[in-house]
């Protein structure tokens, strides 16, 4: 049995389906990512998985602990670093920490250790007697996943654990992730960072609207989109009509117009260009900047939905 | 992991300057500030001074006899009671030798047996307005429970007359004057002489410290909803605590802020005003337990059913004032109407502060008893309410 399954779990508040018959699993060692934009249905899904939210309907199973059966089994593999920095302000990290490893049941010297080298982890030894309110942001969210690893979990699950940081920060994050995964922990990281996930995750499901769009590697995500280039110009003088006039050229699959900003999924994008240049010449648009770019997640999010993962 | 979630309570608390002031000092301030502004009033800060009331009787029968012999028997540690006729009556209000007239009806007795409504007027000098107020609140009082007393009666009389019971038609007046004896007992409990009296000053003592307690479990009610809102409780809960040992904890931090709280304002208001808390002194110990219990649960309780910081304070301080009003924190119980006097009975409020008074009053431990085990039943219930309602997310 995989160490994580959701099958076919369902969540509505009112008449919004946050989480509408979603279906993932997650195996030992692996790093998954969840990628979706901003109320796609991730946090709800992450909820229930670490069983703060029950589930209207579906089952979840932690390492063969079925939630809501087990919950208290299951609770112990879990390690989850919520996406608001859930600790407190006025006390120290250490104190933090403390608090926190108290509530995974660790006492006396083990607590003692898993507290130091949870401050490692995080970087922040030395400032372990310092207020969290006195610290940046990017110090908040390594104690905020710092207080995830004290009972050494199973399964970390992190949701957007780099939302509003310096790219140093990040970057250390980021290592942390991989380096922990190599130690043989499993990640289910949540982020509506293409890039992030693109960099970490060994298989990804795409969320959009409560639902899983795509599931599965970064090379089946890929070929989702086929043999695809991405065509992004910059131009001026145009209007959504722009996009009637292009679609119809060959070998050009999608045409997305926003905010001067055009991008055209196409075939063999070299023989296309030339046409394109000339139809845009023609309705006299401007063009400012012309790139061409490889299929990547984003791309594959656009692909599927219509609209860009981010803002 | 109750008591670390008690004690990382208390660690925030003792980190927060402007909580601990609130909790702590802002009590006894208050108290300090009320006791110089009602010490004029309260002459030697003991107890009201008795005063002249005069009564003017146009019915001279039996029922306006009996309601002088209850103001004069059990209210004469209040009352300097004399009669007169309406004029020398007036006369003695206009030049302060009387505080309040009583003006007794023609046909008092007549219209009270046929069951009518029957209104006794307070005339009172303007200067005194407390004063008066105890008279008003007194003859309203004996009113109130004279139409029931009356009521009872007369289903009581039709029974017996069915029965045709000789022997008790005589002693009718006899029946009559002990039925209303015990029913006015009520109006009088705090006065009886065969207990020591409770001083104005106990009284409020007692009524400001209970409120204290309920307002100060709503410090608890914010930290907790902060930490909903912080999703620290979520993640309590994430690390293996279930929401029944969550609510414990936060009712164990609570319960220990309240215990230092009372602490000091018993000592605060013994040392500075000599005030008398009664004995013996694990009988206070156990009244305060109950009642911090209570004001715990009670915390919990808004904590649960208010969704956000602003309506659990709103919602709090309402709750708050209502008991406090209702129990005769705000003005003395026996003013009250009479079916206010029932709701008082299901306040947190009025059964703590019930608790201190007897203690006060020295009638001994096992009288508590009742209000200690009403307090933990509302304490239990309030809990159960908040563990059911909490959301954690
Ligand atoms: N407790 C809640 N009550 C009502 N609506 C909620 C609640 N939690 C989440 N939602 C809604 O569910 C949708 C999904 O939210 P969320 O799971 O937080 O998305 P994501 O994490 O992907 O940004 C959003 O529209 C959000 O407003
Ligand atoms: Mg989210």
């Amino acid at each position: 049995m995989n160490l994580l399954e959701v099958k076919n779990v369902f969540k509505t508040y009112g008449s919004l389906k946050a989480v509408s018959g979603v279906s993932i699993e997650v195996g030992d060692g692996e790093v998954f990512g969840l990628l979706g934009p901003n109320g796609a249905g991730k946090s709800t899904l992450i909820s229930m998985i670490s069983t703060l939210v029950k589930p209207d309907n579906g089952e979840i199973f932690i390492n063969g602990n079925r939630v809501g059966r087990n919950t208290k089994e299951a609770k112990k593999v879990i390690g989850l670093v919520p996406q608001e920095i859930a600790l407190y302000p006025t006390l120290s990290a250490r104190e933090n920490l403390n608090f926190w490893g108290r509530m995974y049941g660790l006492g006396g010297n083990l607590l003692t250790q898993r507290v130091d080298e949870a401050l490692e982890v995080a970087g922040l030894s030395d400032r372990q007697k310092d207020r969290i309110e006195s610290f940046s942001g990017g110090m908040k969210r390594r104690i905020n996943i710092a207080a995830a690893l004290l009972h050494k979990p199973k399964i970390l699950i992190m949701d957007e654990p780099t939302v509003g940081i310096d790219p140093q920060s990040r970057n250390h994050i980021l290592e942390t992730v991989l380096k922990l995964n190599k130690e043989g922990m499993s990640v289910i990281y949540t982020s509506h960072y293409m890039e992030e996930v693109e960099f970490l995750c060994s298989r990804i499901a795409i969320m959009d609207h409560g639902k899983v769009i795509a599931c599965g590697s970064k090379e089946e995500l890929r070929n989702l989109i086929g043999d695809v280039d991405i065509i992004n110009l910059d131009i001026a003088n145009a209007d959504k009509q722009i996009e009637d006039l292009i679609k119809p050229i060959s070998g050009i699959q999608k045409v997305i117009f926003d905010n001067n900003k055009l991008k055209v999924y196409a075939k063999e994008s070299g023989t296309i260009l030339a046409r394109l240049i000339s139809v845009l010449d023609s309705a006299k648009c401007k063009i400012h900047n012309i790139n061409i770019e490889d299929t990547n997640l984003e791309s594959v999010f656009l692909h599927l939905t219509g609209r860009a993962l981010r803002d | 992991m109750i008591f670390h979630i008690a004690i990382k309570d208390l660690k925030i608390l003792s980190k927060d300057r402007k909580a601990l002031m609130l909790l702590l000092l802002m009590p006894a301030l208050i108290m300090l500030i009320l006791g110089t502004a009602l010490s004029s009033y309260f002459k030697d800060a003991k107890r009201i001074e008795k005063f002249p009331v005069t009564i003017v009787d146009y019915d001279k029968q039996k029922e306006a006899a009996t309601f002088i012999s209850v103001l004069k028997n059990y209210y004469k540690d209040t009352f300097e009671l004399t009669e007169n006729n309406e004029k020398d009556a007036s006369d003695k209000l206009k030049t302060n030798k009387a505080f309040a007239v009583i003006i007794i009806p023609q046909n008092f007795t007549q219209n009270i047996l046929k069951g009518k409504n029957v209104k006794v007027e307070v005339r009172s000098n303007t200067e005194e307005s407390i004063r008066s107020q105890i008279v008003e609140g007194t003859v309203e009082g004996y009113m109130n429970t004279l139409s029931v007393g009356i009521k009872g009666y007369a289903a009581f009389l039709d029974v017996f007359k069915l029965s045709d019971n000789k022997e008790f038609m005589k002693n009718e007046d006899a029946i009559v004057m002990g039925l209303m004896q015990n029913l006015s007992g009520d109006l009088v409990q705090y006065s009886e002489t065969t207990k020591k009296s409770v001083s104005s000053l106990q009284y409020y003592a007692a009524a400001m410290m209970v409120m204290f307690l309920l307002f100060s479990s709503m410090t608890g009610v914010s930290m907790m909803i902060e930490e909903r809102d912080n999703k620290t409780l979520g993640r309590i809960i994430g690390a293996g605590a279930s929401k029944l040992q969550l609510i414990a904890g936060k009712c164990l931090g609570l319960v220990i802020v309240g215990c230092i709280q009372m602490l000091i304002l018993i000592i605060f208001t013994r040392i500075a005003y000599g005030v008398d808390w009664g004995e013996p002194i694990y009988g206070i110990v156990i009244i305060s337990f109950c009642s911090i219990f209570a004001s715990a649960g009670f915390g919990m309780f808004v904590a649960a059913l208010a969704k956000s910081l602003k309506a659990a304070n709103g919602m709090g301080s309402t709750l708050i004032q209502v008991f406090t009003v209702l129990s005769g924190g705000m003005i003395p119980i026996y003013l009250l109407p009479s079916f206010l006097k029932t709701l008082s009975n299901i306040t947190p409020n009025w059964q703590a502060m019930d608790g201190y008074y007897k203690l006060m009053q020295g009638v001994g431990i096992s009288q508590i008893i009742p209000n200690c085990i009403i307090l933990i039943a509302m304490g239990l219930i309030f809990l159960s309410v908040g563990i059911k309602k909490f959301r954690i997310v």
